[in-house]
Order: structure tokens, then sequence, then C-alpha cells
């Protein structure tokens, strides 16, 4: 259990530290140009001006991506009471419901709606590789909905557990994960050297 | 052009948690709508267990109010025997299943009788909960009495209960109820449905279809 413990702080840290390079990466951006004009401007101005258009699908899907990210970290650790000792089933009359994992999901994407709702703004403060969009369009999705769909069925059947299922799940959100905030760590990267 | 474009912000991220608000309700509703409409309105899912009985100190003032209502007469012997349970549709006790009780009754004397039998279960979440009650008519050919329902709810997974058929005449050890221990608790096992069923993947595919839409929701409306 501990070990599960520590596989979500890998995935939670990951995304901390995209969070923090591109901080970086944008505090960067805006002292590199506060020097070279003379009239001050507000960062807010800053993104309104500098953003790049990454186009309206791909930013669609990225996220949809995100979004089913958030749910795949939540039902694979929170989903079941087995990991943290309490999770989503304890809750009786939600869980006890017809729609009862759709629901489990409505909530983490209430409390995450601010997080993906800016993903289409960071993106657009990165010079964003084709590849990097065609993996993001056609390689994650399909990776989250697999990871998704085998810790829902590890929801439906606990207490049984299978660890095989599981790790496979964790896994395919991983290198979700990674593909997701690759753009990040390679923009912010190529901004600090 | 600073708090311009701070109250744009500010305001676009407050119509966009709005918006979202909105069509959750519109779509749960949807949904529900859909469900009830497709089981032709008999809504018989685990969930509405819950709210079938009335929970607390109720119930057990029931079933003692019950007891001193309908205390032994001693001028009538009925003999009881061989009460039973099992789970209607496998040989494992889930909580979201209708349970078969059962019990072996006849009237000792002469004639009818006819006798009041109202059973309880008892789980530690649930005391002493009245399940249903029946009048039955008996007479000195052996009779089962059965009672067919779904008494617990998902706070008795993994629990053992015990179970009591209570009746408004005495037996033949002067007594007006039999009180059973199960020998099996009912199982841990949480949620009623498997992935590969219609339930599961309704509930698959309405996340996939709820992130597709948010997600275009959210890059037309408020990034395009």
């Amino acid at each position: 259990m501990r070990g599960e413990i520590s596989l979500f702080f890998i995935a939670f840290l990951l995304l901390g530290l995209a969070l923090v390079m591109h901080k970086i990466h944008f505090y960067k951006l805006y002292s590199n140009i506060s020097c070279l004009i003379d009239f001050k401007f507000s960062r807010k101005e800053l993104i309104k001006v500098y953003r790049r258009p990454q186009g309206s699908n791909f930013c669609s899907l990225a996220i949809v991506s995100w979004s089913l990210l958030f749910i795949c970290i939540a039902s694979l650790f929170f989903l079941t009471p087995e990991i943290f000792g309490f999770g989503f089933l304890n809750l009786v009359f939600i869980a006890s419901n017809y729609l009862n994992l759709w629901i489990f999901s409505l909530l983490v994407l209430i409390s995450t709606a601010l997080i993906y709702h800016n993903i289409s703004m960071m993106y657009s403060l990165y010079h964003i590789p084709n590849i990097y969009k065609v993996i993001i369009f056609y390689i994650v999705p399909p990776l989250l909905i697999i990871s998704l769909f085998i810790s829902l069925y590890l929801g439906t059947v606990y207490p049984s557990i299978n660890y095989l299922y599981w790790s496979v799940s964790y896994i395919f959100m991983l290198i979700g994960e990674i593909l997701l905030l690759l753009p990040i760590y390679t923009g912010a990267g190529d901004m600090l050297r | 052009m600073r708090s311009s474009v701070g109250e744009e912000v500010h305001i676009n991220k407050v119509a966009m948690i709005k918006a979202i608000l909105i069509l959750i309700i519109v779509f749960t509703f949807l949904m529900q709508s859909i469900i009830c409409i497709g089981q032709g309105s008999d809504i018989s899912g685990a969930g509405y267990n819950l709210s079938r009985y009335p929970k607390g100190d109720k119930i057990n003032e029931d079933n003692n109010s019950y007891a001193e209502r309908q205390g032994p007469r001693e001028s009538l012997r009925i003999w009881v025997g061989n009460p039973r349970v099992y789970a209607e549709e496998s040989s494992i006790q889930y909580w979201w299943q209708k349970f078969n009780f059962s019990i072996e009754m006849k009237n000792q004397n002469l004639g009818e009788a006819r006798v009041i039998v109202t059973l309880f279960t008892d789980t530690q979440a649930h005391p002493w909960r009245k399940v249903a009650s029946q009048e039955v008519s008996l007479n000195q050919e052996l009779k089962h009495v059965y009672f067919e329902d779904a008494p617990f709810d998902i706070l008795d997974a993994n629990q053992f209960f015990r179970y009591r058929f209570v009746y408004s005449e005495s037996d033949q050890l002067g007594r007006n109820f039999v009180e059973i221990d199960a020998i099996d608790p009912i199982d841990s096992r949480i949620i009623n449905y498997n992935m590969i069923s219609m339930q599961g993947l309704i509930n698959f595919i309405s996340i996939l279809v709820t992130a597709l839409f948010i997600g275009i929701y959210i890059e037309r409306r408020f990034h395009r």
C-alpha cells in the first residue's frame, strides 16, 4: 500500500514540477521582453500578445485529455478506500446510485475545472512541435481511456484486488500524463537553457 | 487596459463555472429521465433501497411496540420450525439481492388460526429493521410462510446479520418469536454491476461524453 501512495506522489510531483517550470518559463519570458522595451506592461497583457494559437481541435482534445487524466488519477487512488483508507465508495447515497461512477467523475471534473480550463492558455505560451501535437491528439486519449476503463473495472470488483490490472492502468495513466506535460517540460527547458 | 483585461478574465471564469454547473444539472436530469424511461419508471436500483425504509430509533420503537401490542395469547399454540434464509439469485449473499426468508408453521389445535407474522433483520448498521408483515391462516397441515425482499443496503456489506420472525400467537415453546443468526455474512462487494454490463457501459460512456463535451465547450466558448 505504501508503494501505491508513493506512486500517487510521483504522479502528483510530475504535475507540480510542470507547474513550477511553467512559472519559471513565464517569468523568464516576461523579464526578457521587459528588458527589450521601454514601457511597462502587465503579465496578462503579455499573455494576450504572446499567445500562439495551437489550433482549436488540438486544444479541445488537450482539455479532454487533461480532464480524463484527472479522472484516471482519482479513480485509481480515490475510488475505493483501499489505498488512502477513504474513498468515493464510502459515500453511501452516491455510491449506490445508478450513475455512481459518472457522478464520481463529475465531482472530479468540477474540482479540477480551473486547472484544465487554463491548459489551453498554458500551451499557447509554448512552441509545440507537430510531433507532440500528433502524440497528444492520437495517442494520449486512447491511453487514458484504457487506463480509466481498467481503474473503473477495479472499482466495480472491489474488494477484490488485481495488482496486475492496477499496475497496467497506472502505467498507461503515467505515460499519458508525461506526454501531456512534454510541451511544458521541453519548452521551459529550452527557455532555461 | 490592465483593469479591463483583469475583469474580462474574471468574468470569463465566473461565467465558465456557471455554465458548467448548468450543464451538469441539465445532463443529470436528462440521464435520470432516460434511465427512468428505459426501466419503465420502475426504479428498482440499489440506491433507492436506502430511502425505502425509515431509519433510526423509530424502527426499534416500532419493533418494541409491536411486541408489546402483539403479546402471546396462551389459549392458542402454534408449531413453528425450520426458519431459513437464502439469497435468490446466487449462492453468495450480496446486499442488493432479494432474499427469501421462510418458516414452517402449523396450528396445534383443531380449526383454523389467523396469525400475523412479521420479519425483522438485524445488522450493525440497521439494528432490528422491520422488513415485512403478513397475516397467515394456519390449520393442522404444515405451511411454509415466505418473505421475499431486499432488506439490506450498502452499509450492510461485509456484515453478519440476524433475522427474527415475530408472530401474534405463542409457539410450542411459549414464545412469540424465533431468532436466527445467518451462517454467512453479506458479501463485501459494494458495486452491484460489472463494467461489461449495460449499467457499467452507460456510466463509462457518460464519463467520456461529458469529458468530450467539456473540452469542446471550454475551447469554443472561452479560448477561441
